[in-house]
């Protein structure tokens, strides 16, 4: 076969595969070019937006609600000079903010009650330890002909099946006061181990060993730091609602060098702690035995 | 023409703007084509660098909306605080006085009916959270204090009462960001006034309450305590009415006991001392006793000792029975001479 022959048709496919290359190349950089042309356009229109929005924010700040406001919250009967719809739209909105900032102040008792849906009560409970807000429970009722329990983050030691049973569709107040008492109590006891730990934490021997719902502690601690003898109390909180010990044992261990005579907690001494963490909370009751 | 950057592009536009003829007499010649440059665009097409040009501008879009959503962000900060804080300060019993106020003049009056049907709802539930937790909440106001952008202290002031006992708390709180998601609250201050019938009873509990600033501690107590002292004032209003001839009820402000005695037989006196106690954690303890006093004659008459068990009767009829029924009881007992066994 005549190779020349050959090369003569190879050589046009060749040149039609390179235009068609580049014919597909500069589609594409086309359509890509297209692309990027509608990106810089749309990010355009979004600067111009965002120009304006940033443009009404700043009036807005510059506006004299804040006197305005005052004006109407003063003892003088008279109204700012503004449009009727506007002073509607001014004094019901301020109105409603400060309904909802007295339903938000509602937390402070640690109960609040909303109604999600028609046939859906939620109750949160929040809880605190003194001053410290600590973590909310949530609980969600469905009302159709009697109340339900739908779900709850309540801890399970809490006795929710007894007490609802006997007050959730009898009397809901005292259904949710009881539900209040029990996590107060319950954060109350738990929280009071954690500041013993951080407070006490030089005097102390081991860790602090609670049940999962702190009515049962154990804990050995000594009276002074270089003391060779230690104290070792058990309480127990017989109910769950309560929050000072209603069983109370103390022991005096020696530590492993000391001697029987080394003892100088009398029986009268351990009267006296008893007693402190009989009428105190823990932390307290602690702070009272070391002074 | 080298350089890719943009700073490089445009000083390479300004040398190629200055290489084209400013006016067509001037430096044209005759028989040349004029060229001239109408766009940076075009000028960029003709020098290769129209792909690079869009790029970077895109970039720069990609900045400012970059910045400008970081300004937005901060400016919807302040506003919300802003608006927060004049809202805040203004007193919500006043504010209500005003909005009847706009209701009632004549250009206002129709446009108020929807604001006025979600200011009902709102009302609505502000009832039926006074119902369940026993406290009625009047009055709140709050003064922001940013401190840092992490942490903002609040100066709150609540008003409220609890079963007609009125108390007002003024406390700080301090919200520290601990993370993007978390935050804490601590109660910094609280100063509490209870309603000046009670609060010298309430003294060491409000004390311990504030020293801890344990607000849920003192709304607690202080609901249980003003329905056992609701209670007690309903009971002893209720008898001293129906037996005005034979019931007195202590002096003072704070009643807390009740004394009567049968008018024909005026050598006995039934006293029922009515106290509540509210330990340092809030825990309300009602106690109800009994207080008789006889003449030593009637004494010497009662061979049964019929005197000495009353208090442990009475008692018993109080935690079976409740105050109110156990003390009308004894009334009634003894108004129909009960005490006949009693013999001169």
């Amino acid at each position: 076969m005549d190779v020349v022959l050959i090369d003569d048709f190879i050589d046009p496919y060749h040149h039609l595969q390179l235009l068609e290359s580049r014919v597909q190349k500069e589609a594409d950089e086309k359509a890509n070019e297209k692309r990027e042309h509608q990106e810089v356009e749309r990010l355009k229109v979004k600067v111009q937006k965002l120009r304006a929005k940033k443009a009404w924010l700043e009036q807005q700040l510059k506006q004299q609600h804040a006197k305005v406001l005052t004006d109407l919250d003063g003892d003088d009967n008279s109204l700012p000079d503004m449009g009727p719809q506007e002073l509607v739209q001014l004094v019901a909105e301020t109105q409603k903010k400060k309904f909802e900032e007295l339903i938000q102040a509602y937390r402070l008792t640690g109960i609040t009650v909303t109604t999600p849906e028609p046939d859906i009560t939620r109750v949160c409970w929040d809880t605190a330890h003194k001053g410290t807000l600590c973590e909310p429970y949530y609980m969600e009722i469905q009302h159709k002909e009697t109340l339900r329990i739908l779900r709850h983050s309540l801890p399970y030691f809490v006795p929710l099946e007894t007490v609802s049973q006997t007050l959730l569709n009898t009397d809901f107040k005292k259904f949710v006061a009881s539900m209040s008492e029990y996590l107060a109590a319950y954060v109350n006891r738990r929280q009071e181990i954690v500041m013993l730990q951080k407070k006490y934490s030089d005097i102390l021997i081991g860790e602090v060993e609670s049940s999962h719902a702190a009515d049962f502690v154990q804990f050995q601690l000594k009276l002074q730091p270089e003391s060779e003898q230690i104290i070792e109390a058990k309480l127990t909180y017989e109910q769950l609602t309560d929050i000072i010990p209603t069983k109370v044992r103390i022991k005096v261990l020696l530590r492993n060098s000391a001697n029987a005579s080394d003892v100088t907690i009398s029986t009268q001494d351990i009267k006296h702690y008893k007693q402190c963490f009989h009428s105190m909370e823990l932390t307290k009751a602690v702070g009272e035995i070391l002074d | 023409m080298a350089g890719s950057s943009e700073v490089d592009i445009f000083g390479e536009i300004q040398q190629t703007i200055n290489e084209f003829p400013a006016s067509e007499s001037e430096n044209e010649t005759p028989g040349t084509p004029r060229r001239s440059a109408t766009s940076i665009t075009q000028l960029l097409g003709l020098m290769g660098r129209e792909p690079t040009y869009r790029r970077n501008r895109k970039e720069r879009y990609k900045l400012q909306v970059e910045n400008l959503e970081k300004e937005i962000a901060v400016l919807e900060e302040r506003l919300a605080y802003r608006k927060q804080e004049e809202v805040g300060k203004l007193s919500c019993k006043k504010f209500e006085k005003t909005w009847k106020r706009v209701k009632r003049l004549n250009q206002t009056s129709q446009l108020c009916g929807r604001h006025e049907e979600e200011l009902k709802a709102l009302r609505e539930q502000l009832h039926e959270l006074g119902s369940i937790t026993g406290v009625v909440l009047k009055d709140t106001s709050c003064i922001l204090k940013k401190i840092s952008s992490a942490v903002v202290k609040r100066q709150h002031r609540v008003e409220g009462s609890c079963h007609g006992l009125r108390f007002e708390l003024d406390f700080d709180i301090t919200e520290s960001k601990v993370s993007e998601t978390d935050s804490s609250s601590v109660i910094t201050r609280l100063a509490v006034e209870a309603d000046e019938a009670v609060n010298s009873d309430l003294a060491p509990f409000i004390q311990r309450v504030e020293e801890e600033c344990a607000i849920q501690t003192f709304l607690r107590g202080y609901v249980g305590y003003a329905e056992w002292h609701s209670q007690r004032q309903a009971m002893f209003e209720h008898l001293s009415q129906r037996h005005p001839n034979s019931v007195t009820i202590s002096e003072g402000t704070e009643a807390t006991q009740l004394t009567f005695s049968r008018s024909d037989q005026p050598g006995a006196t039934f006293t029922v001392h009515w106290t509540i106690d509210i330990s340092n954690i809030g825990k309300v303890t009602p106690k109800v006793q009994l207080v008789t006093k006889a003449t030593r004659q009637l004494l010497k008459m009662d061979t049964h000792g019929v005197f000495a068990r009353l208090p442990k009767r009475f008692e018993e009829k109080v935690n079976s029975h409740g105050a109110r029924q156990a003390t009308e009881l004894l009334m009634i007992a003894s108004s129909l001479n009960a005490f006949t066994k009693i013999t001169v």
